[in-house]
């Protein structure tokens, strides 16, 4: 009998796998992987800020302050691209005051609260092996809201990456669709956080864009290449890791990596 | 009523304290064929940016079809068609010909796009017509030949029907035989479809047969006319800094120093 912790794991783990298979392809074309990751430090930061401000007696969730500093921090780097800085110049920038904000934040939030900082912690590893109902809703949430976006906006998304000399010049609105990107990419990264933990999501975020754009030869090419790739190391990850008792997160990342090195040795060998 | 030409008027453009165009000023009637030249960081491109408003002058003033680029950079953008330098585009995103030309039917849509797949698919095919690839629609962009893609970029610049294009150094990277077939589209551009054009080239042997008319450009305008008016050289001596003459050979050497 499949225990209800086991398939609360898999549908959580599910669910990230399809986020991540979303968003990862258009931060590889649209050539933001840097800034994506550098979202996965904004969340680390935010969550030692949050859980700070909770502790201090802000009135909003630690999970609803880390949200809000990501999204802070993704639009800090796409209004420094949009201001002429390089991807990863700007991603750099933010990263500085991230780090110096997760820092003073975990410092104080120690000061304040023994158990703060394990609070924190989990914005690092995941809960999956613990996921509540509410976390299952926000990761399909996310889901929703990523498909709905991702089929209204990617041909502009894709358009851009493709030629954004060109596309300003036709009159898209480049800068605000660099908004509506970024904003949803730290949108994935909070919730690939809460639920397989910031250093996993490193991987979700980078491996099944960066695999599918190489190989694919159309866009639907990609996002199905992507999408396997992500639920095939999310299935895995989660049966190796309920097997041998591992965290789900660091489970699914060992399984995607492998993909990872696979891939980059089968076309090293095709070279 | 709309007045059919563009003007500059003592258009000066810095980028910080590198001056890129000084004080240039000139007048053309609606259609036109005509060609800026200059050497490398000549303001060629900044021109060209400028006449679309995604570069902003410090001093002067640009109407484009009697509409101000700064003010209403949009609406010059929606009668504008822009090829910009190949270098630009990033070929490993795998766009289909007919992808490549549906982003010039997106970018005059309003989101959220409602899309009626029969008429915009007859858009594309006409376009691609019209730039002799119709063939080639289902094609990956990657996979054509420099001229090719060069038609195709054009074709998305065309779908929409602008009143004037605007192409940034179009025959870079293209054998001398796809530079002269290029020229011969873009004139029949002009001609068949009263397309006015306006190009950023270094290199201009391959529309010399369809007399455009040539802006000698090097941070200020040094010449504009027909070529027997303007390549010079009392106007080609001021523009390239490394100009000299072997025998009956002028050559136009760039001042890198």
């Amino acid at each position: 009998m499949v225990s209800v912790f086991f398939l609360r794991m898999i549908i959580s783990t599910l669910l990230s796998s399809g986020i991540a298979s979303i968003v990862s392809p258009l931060a590889s074309l649209s050539r933001s992987i840097m800034a994506a990751l550098q979202m996965l430090h904004a969340v680390i930061a935010g969550g030692f800020l949050g859980v700070l401000l909770h502790y201090l007696g802000a009135p909003l969730p630690p999970v609803m302050i880390t949200l809000a500093f990501t999204l802070f921090s993704s639009l800090l780097v796409a209004e420094l691209v949009e201001r002429g800085f390089t991807q990863d110049s700007a991603a750099a920038i933010s990263a500085f005051i991230s780090s110096a904000t997760a820092s003073i934040s975990g410092y104080m939030a120690a000061k304040v609260s023994a158990t703060a900082l394990s609070e924190a912690w989990s914005f690092l590893v995941g809960s999956a092996v613990l996921v509540r109902i509410e976390d299952l809703f926000i990761l399909s949430s996310v889901l929703l809201i990523a498909v709905v976006l991702v089929a209204l906006f990617y041909k502009e998304l894709i358009f851009i990456s493709f030629d954004e000399e060109g596309a300003r010049a036709m009159g898209f609105h480049v800068r605000y669709y660099r908004y509506l990107l970024y904003a949803l990419l730290s949108l994935v990264a909070v919730s690939l956080s809460i639920s397989l933990g910031a250093i996993v999501a490193h991987i979700l975020l980078a491996a099944p864009g960066s695999i599918s754009t190489r190989i694919a030869s159309s866009i639907k090419q990609i996002f199905s290449i992507s999408l396997s790739i992500a639920l095939i190391g999310g299935i895995i990850g989660a049966i190796i890791a309920y097997h041998l008792a591992l965290p789900p997160g660091a489970a699914v990342g060992i399984v995607i990596t492998v993909c990872y090195g696979v891939f980059i040795y089968a076309v090293r060998g095709r070279r | 009523m709309i007045m059919s030409f563009i003007e500059l008027t003592n258009v000066t453009i810095k980028y910080g304290s590198i001056v890129a165009l000084e004080n240039i000023s000139f007048k053309l009637e609606h259609p036109f064929f005509a060609i800026i030249m200059g050497p490398n960081g000549a303001g060629k491109t900044t021109l060209l940016r400028a006449l679309i408003g995604l570069v902003k002058p410090s001093r002067g003033e640009i109407s484009v079809f009697n509409l101000d680029p700064v003010k209403d950079p949009y609406k010059v953008r929606s009668i504008v068609g822009y090829v910009p330098q190949m270098i630009t585009v990033d070929t490993s995103v795998p766009l289909r010909v007919r992808d490549v030309v549906l982003m010039g039917i997106i970018s005059k849509m309003k989101p959220p796009r409602v899309f009626k797949t029969p008429r915009i698919n007859y858009e594309i095919e006409r376009a691609l017509k019209v730039v002799g690839l119709g063939e080639l629609h289902d094609e990956l962009f990657s996979i054509l030949s420099g001229g090719q893609k060069q038609r195709v970029m054009i074709a998305r610049a065309i779908v929409t029907k602008p009143k004037l294009l605007l192409l940034d150094e179009p025959f870079s990277m293209l054998d001398a035989e796809a530079k002269c077939e290029l020229a011969e589209l873009i004139y029949r551009l002009y001609r068949e479809m009263n397309i006015s054009i306006l190009m950023a080239a270094h290199e201009i042997s391959p529309c010399l047969p369809y007399e455009p008319l040539i802006l000698i450009l090097n941070k200020k305008l040094y010449g504009i006319g027909k070529a027997h008016d303007v390549l010079v050289r009392e106007v080609l001596a001021k523009a390239y800094a490394g100009y000299m003459e072997i025998g009956k050979i002028a050559i136009l050497g760039e001042d890198h120093g």
